[in-house]
């Protein structure tokens, strides 16, 4: 839409949560206790620290029939959040992950500090090929009316004839877009949110936007690519909403 | 705007639709997710989606059935919900003309979903809410183990063995 402008978004926006995206592979010998040694590196800034589980059986055979198993557990990765609980990174040995709660502040800040753990994540672990890029907003629009016409706030949205003495009272509209000139695809989510306060309507516009690649390593092709995964971005948000919604934000 | 449908013929992504996305931690991603597992049917066939649902409500009723602890009569445990909710979520994705398999309790509280043919061979599958674990041995002497991540799509390893030894003819 002509005429609009990030920096009319009044502060903050609307983002409940940003999400940068690397999954890649690691070198098979890789072990979760490596992942794990990051944590001293990052936990001044990144103190509390979750564990993403692995569980692996062994079955054994006799005659074509299971008899017996062993269990043991294993970890994907690690999840470690700032005290605050508003910024996440989540290092596994299958990626990489960023995540920027409410108040999200800017790009800035969100990709400096995602470039400062990353680069804590790919001096210390032996990777082998980074395969898929993503950027994903996920925003919370809070309209303070009941009823409202979809049209007036989303471009993406379902379209319903009116029945008579009817009304929506739920959806999840998600359409797959590919953006052919750099081979992006973005998916674009709208639905209801759950724990919308009475009188209101909060929905949830989801945007994510990623490539498949084959990098060997990361280098600034990388942060190119996230260049233009942030200006598609941009376009589908400036784009996906309509006139109300454009108005509530800024 | 033109709509541009890529045909894909290889069966083992050919069902692979929406995506389910990239990695989120906030309280909205995770209601997408959930919303996203449940409103994915891959399959136009609508005798077969039938008997798919068939089998994702008998993992609802044997939720309700093996819920308390030693349902065996040892030291069994009771089924955990989030790995039943993987293992329905997972029936949906499978590929079209997919022998459906048989849902079991296991003692450790997961679910196993089991393959068993006698001119094919054995295929077991085990769900902890957050990865697959999978045992094969067929008549051909071929035998497979692994564990895989189970994010948005049936693993390839996985797809690949149901295609190749569990198709209807």
């Amino acid at each position: 839409m002509k005429g609009r402008s990030a920096k009319d978004i009044k502060s903050p926006p609307p983002i409940v949560e940003a999400v940068l995206d690397i999954r890649l592979s690691l070198a098979d010998k890789t072990t979760p206790q490596e992942v794990e040694a990051l944590h001293a590196r990052i936990k001044d800034n990144y103190p509390i620290k979750k564990i993403q589980r692995l569980y692996e059986r062994q079955i054994r055979f006799d005659q074509g029939k299971p008899v017996e198993s062993d269990a043991k557990s294993g970890v994907l990765g690690f999840q470690f959040w700032n005290e605050e609980k508003t910024q996440i990174v989540q290092f596994r040995l299958n990626g990489f992950s960023f995540s920027r709660l409410f108040p999200y502040q800017n790009w800035k800040q969100f990709s400096v500090e995602a470039k400062r753990l990353w680069d804590i994540y790919r001096s210390s672990l032996p990777i082998q090929g980074i395969e898929r890029l993503a950027l994903r907003y996920i925003n919370r629009l809070k309209i303070p009316k009941a009823k409202i016409d979809l049209s007036d706030y989303f471009t993406v949205r379902p379209k319903v004839p009116e029945f008579r003495e009817s009304s929506l009272s739920n959806f999840l509209c998600r359409i797959q877009l590919r953006f052919t000139k750099d081979d992006i695809d973005t998916i674009i989510t709208t639905t209801p949110a759950k724990d919308t306060p009475e009188g209101e309507s909060h929905i949830i516009f989801d945007m994510d936007v990623f490539k498949a690649t084959n990098l060997k390593s990361s280098n600034n092709i990388m942060w190119s690519e996230f260049d233009k995964l942030k200006e598609i971005r941009w376009q589908i948000f400036k784009d996906g909403l309509g006139k109300r919604a454009w108005e509530l934000i800024t | 705007m033109a709509l541009a449908f890529a045909h894909d013929t290889n069966p083992c992504t050919a069902y692979r639709k929406f995506k389910i996305g990239s990695a989120g931690v906030s309280g909205e991603s995770k209601q997408i997710l959930s919303a996203i597992r449940l409103a994915l049917p891959e399959q136009s066939d609508s005798v077969g989606l039938a008997e798919r649902c068939l089998l994702v409500n008998q993992i609802d009723d044997l939720i309700e059935q093996y819920s308390s602890e030693g349902w065996d009569g040892y030291e069994a445990q009771s089924l955990d919900s989030d790995a039943a909710k993987q293992a329905q979520y997972f029936i949906r994705l499978l590929p079209r003309g997919v022998i459906l398999p048989e849902a079991l309790p296991d003692p450790t509280g997961e679910i196993m979903l089991e393959w068993d043919l006698p001119q094919t061979g054995h295929l077991i599958l085990t769900f902890d809410g957050v990865s697959i674990a999978y045992a094969s041995r067929f008549n051909d002497g071929t035998e497979q183990r692994g564990i895989d991540p189970f994010l948005d799509d049936v693993p390839r390893s996985l797809a690949e063995l149901l295609n190749v030894y569990f198709r209807h003819e």
